[in-house]
């Protein structure tokens, strides 16, 4: 009797959960267009005009989460729930695409661009959403926040304070050694974000960096140096979490450059097909 | 090391969100200004602040975050005393990415404009309107109109091409300039149903879908598609389609008389008649064993292996018939049906003037003969003329030499014997006059070969004149009936045309036929909406049986029953052979083996054909 218990309260919790809901929501959606697809098909209609016009509706309702986000004054439900229904729907435009096309790949000109749009649309928004739920975890695992506008302030900061340990060590110890090695070498990391690609690779080239290029040179350095080396390892470590957050944050806005404009040249794509479709066939 | 209190609200410049620009020292890597760039995209950070008067002094407004004011103050003049080249301000990444997605749909219009333009010299061209490939099929139909030949606002000026987006532009009727079916064309399976059935229309794009590349199949409809209509629920052939009717394939009667079980059985294997005078016993040696001796299996592609030819297959056997029995017009005394026709009496009446004849009067058929003494083409197209019919005189007497006639009339009037070379009367072919084989002195018409034409057309005179109904009235039902008795006795007839000919001259099959004489082989029944080619069964199945495996002799059925009878119909008819099952088919045709959906042996539409062809379409250049 408990056993039971447990597995309906493990069903309302099941259901509790919105992604669920919606998924299955979505899913019977389809099964019911599929179905209705398919007798219309059986009846010897044109089904593509009823998938394809699904298909149209489906690529506004993805194009309008941008202007959600224009219009951030109006409360249009959370930005989350877009989200969830930006992918629901971008997934289900693929089911209904290959329903509509019926083939992988078109054979006419235009089709095939039309179609090369819709895939790398799908693809860059699959990797869009990859990157929006890996990302953001390992960014919170590096231990700070930053503002992905202020990197560039960040970095001048930690330079301008790099530049002052070597003038104090240069002042100080009357040795050169850490400041020639400064301009020759850490310079060049402490200019601008370095090892972008490791760090998206989740690597660990610009820590091996930094211990190379300290350790390297520790053994020219006496005792005092040896202290103003330490404190430029603590600001040079910083500034690799600071590479980090601009490599991934980067990213995370980068994959727009690609997504956006690919799915606005879609859309006038699919503008045009229905204008040719309304004039050529039905 | 990250000190984030450095960019708290006193000590950084607020992002601004809303601003189209950002400093563009942060793109160099290098602090930004507290200012920031202003709304036009100008520097504003070219010095460190905008010192403000106070009285007769200039006082340092640099805010906390920018630094606090600083130590130098403003210049005697006014000027900041920190003056700094001025940067270019960079746009923000969301500025940026909407300025890419401008670029990107600027782009692709003019790319659709430009190459939507370029083409035969009409408004749109066809690079970026062709959604793929004709099919072969159709590829060449459209080499010279192009894509207006199915499309007709391809070539419209650009309002009128704008406006068919809000006209119906279905293809289906331009399908039909080139396409043709039986009426409803555009309805299911172009066949007149009773009920809702008849009221639905089908668009032919609905199934044929083109563009689709040169190899693309445009016949194919599913198994669901078929089974929507069909009430019978039809997933896999084995299982659910019905089995094959009675007769299948073999319902319609043949036109020509040919027993099969008779022939196989008999005729080709009794040392009784293979030995026999005029018979070939090689060719009955081979026929007994292999059916394409006497089928020709060079037309295995079609829906039926086709006899060959009466030359190639009968005529060993049977044509010492042909020219053993000729066609008797009349005697040197005794009634004949042709003399009765030509007379209008009935054999009992030319009998009973026979007998009441007194020597002084004479009877119809001595006047007869007197007139053919005397001027035979005039008395003969006299006859001709009171018979009627489709058939001219030429036609029925061809090669008749009226001088032959007139001397045999002449012998015969005067009780003499008539004969102008003794075997030679019997062994030549064509009109001859004198002694025959039984005899008698007859003037008569001996068949040379199969297909005679003069001999064909007084059979099918003699079989229209029983069946035209302003004769039949005229004339005495019993002349007609000797007549068609004649015509198709089997032992004795003319020609002994009758022998197999008999059902194809008299069925009265609407389906088959336009009441015409039917001499040659009819064929299959004309089934539309299936199809079968024997060339790629041949082989497949079991070589060693050969046809056998699905045309299986059936030796109890009584074939020649339907021939005997008098009013038959195609009911009637039984056939020689079992009715096929469809438990060969499925021997192959099931799931995981060869294909079993319904268009592999179905046809979809009813007599579809063509009224264009590619010649006709495709103009080639005038030769200069």
């Amino acid at each position: 009797m408990s056993g039971k218990i447990d597995v309906l309260s493990h069903i309302k919790s099941i259901y509790k959960n919105t992604n669920v809901l919606i998924i299955s929501a979505t899913a019977l959606l389809l099964l019911l267009l599929i179905s209705y697809l398919r007798h219309i098909d059986n009846n010897l209609g044109k089904s593509e005009i009823i998938s394809g016009y699904t298909l149209f509706f489906l690529i506004l309702l993805l194009m309008s989460f941008r202007i959600r986000k224009y219009l951030s004054v109006i409360p249009l439900f959370k930005v989350q729930y877009w989200t969830k229904i930006h992918l629901i729907a971008g997934i289900s435009g693929v089911l209904i695409f290959f329903v509509h096309t019926e083939v992988l790949w078109p054979k006419g000109l235009y089709e095939q661009i039309m179609t090369s749009l819709f895939y790398m649309t799908v693809l860059s928004g699959l990797l869009g959403y990859i990157m929006q739920r890996i990302f953001p975890a390992r960014l919170t695992d590096s231990g700070i926040e930053i503002i992905f506008e202020r990197i560039p302030d960040q970095l001048a900061e930690i330079r301008k304070e790099v530049e002052s340990i070597i003038l104090d060590c240069t002042d100080n110890t009357k040795s050169d050694t850490l400041a020639r090695h400064y301009l020759e070498t850490l310079d060049w990391y402490f200019m601008r974000p370095r090892f972008f690609l490791n760090h998206i690779r989740g690597g660990r080239q610009g820590q091996h960096w930094i211990v190379h290029q300290f350790t390297s040179v520790k053994r020219y350095l006496n005792n005092a140096e040896i202290e103003y080396l330490n404190k430029l390892l603590m600001h040079a470590h910083s500034k690799n979490q600071v590479d980090f957050h601009y490599a991934l944050q980067g990213c995370m806005k980068a994959w727009l450059f690609f997504h956006i404009p690919v799915a606005i040249a879609l859309l006038i794509f699919v503008l045009w097909h229905l204008l040719l479709i309304n004039i050529y066939s039905v | 090391m990250i000190n984030e209190d450095k960019f708290g609200e006193e000590e950084s410049s607020y992002e601004r969100p809303e601003s189209n620009y950002k400093c563009g020292r942060s793109k160099l890597w290098n602090r930004s200004c507290w200012q920031g760039p202003d709304a036009n995209g100008a520097c504003g950070g070219a010095t460190g602040c905008n010192p403000q008067r106070r009285g007769d002094r200039f006082y340092c407004t640099r805010p906390k975050r920018g630094g606090g004011a600083c130590q130098e103050g403003p210049l005697p003049d006014g000027e900041c005393a920190h003056k700094r080249p001025a940067c270019v301000p960079v746009l923000i990444t969301r500025r940026l990415r909407g300025l890419f997605s401008l670029i990107t749909g600027v782009i692709v219009i003019a790319v659709i404009g430009l190459y939507a333009n370029i083409g035969d010299g009409k408004y749109v061209g066809t690079l970026l309107i062709d959604p793929g490939d004709l099919s072969g099929i159709h590829s060449g139909y459209t080499l010279e109109e192009g894509c207006v030949s199915c499309h007709a606002s391809h070539d419209d000026e650009l309002a009128s091409w704008l406006g068919a987006a809000f006209s119906t532009n279905d293809i289906s009727q331009t399908c039909l300039n080139c396409h043709t079916f039986h009426e409803p064309q555009l309805g299911p399976h172009n066949f007149i149903f009773e009920g809702e059935h008849s009221k639905k229309t089908a668009s032919c794009v609905a199934c044929h879908k083109e563009h689709r590349g040169k190899e693309a199949n445009l016949t194919f409809i599913s198994r669901q598609t078929c089974g929507n209509c069909h009430q019978k629920p039809f997933t896999n052939f084995v299982a659910e389609h019905p089995e094959f009717p009675d007769k299948f394939p073999s319902s319609v009667p043949n036109s020509i008389n040919f027993n099969h079980a008779k022939h196989l059985m008999v005729y080709f294997v009794d040392p009784k008649w293979v030995n026999k005078k005029n018979r070939d016993a090689k060719f009955a040696k081979l026929a007994s064993r292999q059916c394409t001796t006497c089928h020709a299996i060079e037309s295995a592609a079609g829906n039926e292996i086709k006899p060959k030819s009466f030359e190639q297959i009968c005529k060993g056997c049977h044509l010492h018939q042909i020219q053993g029995r000729d066609l008797i017009i009349l005697t040197s005394e005794a009634h004949t049906p042709i003399t009765g026709l030509f007379l209008g009496m009935t054999e009992s009446e030319a009998e009973d003037e026979e007998e009441e004849d007194d020597e002084e009067t004479l009877t119809k058929h001595e006047e007869m003969l007197a007139a053919l003494a005397d001027d035979p083409e005039k008395v003969l197209v006299s006859y001709h003329e009171k018979i009627g019919g489709s058939k001219s005189y030429v036609q029925l007497f061809s090669g008749l030499n009226p001088v032959l006639i007139k001397q045999a009339a002449k012998s015969w009037i005067n009780e003499e014997v008539f004969d102008i070379g003794g075997e030679m009367n019997i062994k030549h072919f064509g009109w001859l006059a004198g002694e025959d084989e039984n005899d008698e002195q007859s003037l008569r018409y001996k068949s040379a070969s199969h297909a005679d034409p003069v001999m064909k057309v007084w059979m099918e005179l003699l079989l229209e004149l029983e069946k035209d109904a302003s004769i039949a009235e005229e004339m005495d039902a019993e002349i007609l009936t000797a007549v068609r008795d004649l015509v198709l006795d089997k032992e004795e007839g003319p020609g002994a045309c009758g022998k197999c000919h008999g059902a194809g001259l008299t069925d009265q099959l609407e389906s088959v036929r336009e009441h015409k004489p039917e001499w040659g082989y009819r064929g299959h029944v004309k089934r539309s909406f299936t199809r079968y080619s024997h060339g790629p069964h041949i082989n497949l199945l079991d070589p060693s049986k050969n046809c056998v495996k699905c045309h299986k002799l059936d030796q109890e059925a009584d074939y020649a029953s339907y021939f005997k009878k008098a009013d038959r119909t195609a009911n009637d008819f039984v056939s020689n052979f079992s009715s096929i099952s469809k438990d060969i088919c499925i021997e192959c045709h099931r799931r995981g083996k060869v294909r079993e959906d319904c268009t592999m042996c179905h046809n979809y539409h009813n007599e579809a054909g063509k009224k264009r062809v590619f010649q006709e379409v495709k103009k080639y250049p005038a030769e200069t």
